[in-house]
């Protein structure tokens, strides 16, 4: 494939209760006011693109998936109580000696304005597991 | 070179990113299942690893991010002993790299940063 294609798209509310828990996870109690590096991924389970939705939309056996790289924009801050409007394109998908690539992009819009972009490359690997 | 930050992350701890992100993949939690699908056992998640890099670059007080970018190169399991590297690539430009690896010189994650 060539063109991006949309894969996903959801908008919600940054929880102060999830940021707090998250933090305390990383141990990033300390940090200020704003969300951690990488609360983004916590952004899209929490607006319902989980893992095995992900998955299913990629068609990706779960057992096999490996995250392959991650990588964040961070244009504006983001805060606990923002409403952010995330849209989730698939950007490239190769087949190559039994493995397939799946590049996504996650636009974060906050006040219809990027805030932060995502790039991931996900990869489904037959007989290994690891994300 | 930054001063290298030390840990070793714990299951306790890889249940309570599961927890606290969302990301309940039996992989990470739920030994069985890791070892049906070919693994050794539990394994950290990814993003725990990423966060372990972005935490080293806020205790190094390189400065706020303005991009962090992460690829991912081997599985890391609880109890194993890491240590995260970083240093200045480009002071001047605020670039960096930072990697997180085990005893042994294993690679688990290799990653790049800006801040301002």
């Amino acid at each position: 494939m060539k063109e991006k294609q949309e894969l996903y798209r959801y908008s919600c509310t940054v929880d102060e209760g999830k940021v707090f828990a998250f933090k305390q996870a990383v141990s990033a109690a300390d940090t200020g006011s704003g969300i951690p590096p990488t609360f983004l991924t916590v952004l899209d389970f929490h607006g319902g693109l989980s893992f095995q939705k992900l998955t299913e939309l990629l068609q990706f056996d779960p057992a096999c998936v490996l995250h392959g790289s991650q990588s964040y924009k961070y244009i504006k801050p983001i805060f606990p109580g923002d409403r952010i409007e995330a849209v989730v394109y698939m950007t490239g998908r190769t087949s190559k000696r039994g493995m397939t690539f799946a590049k996504l992009e996650t636009v974060y819009l906050k006040e219809n304005h990027p805030a932060v972009t995502s790039r991931s490359t996900l990869i489904e690997q037959k007989g290994a597991a690891y994300v | 070179m930054f001063k290298p930050l030390y840990w070793t992350i714990t299951a306790e701890e890889i249940r309570e990113y599961a927890a606290a992100s969302g990301d309940f993949n039996p992989i990470h939690t739920d030994p069985d299942y890791a070892q049906k699908a070919g693994l050794k056992g539990c394994i950290a998640h990814g993003m725990l690893v990423m966060a372990l890099g972005s935490r080293a670059i806020r205790e190094w007080e390189a400065g706020d991010l303005t991009s962090y970018e992460a690829r991912f190169q081997a599985m890391t399991y609880p109890g194993e002993p890491l240590v995260v590297k970083g240093s200045w690539t480009d002071e001047e430009a605020g670039k960096g790299s930072v990697t997180v690896q085990n005893e042994k010189g294993e690679i688990k994650m290799k990653g790049t940063f800006t801040v301002k």
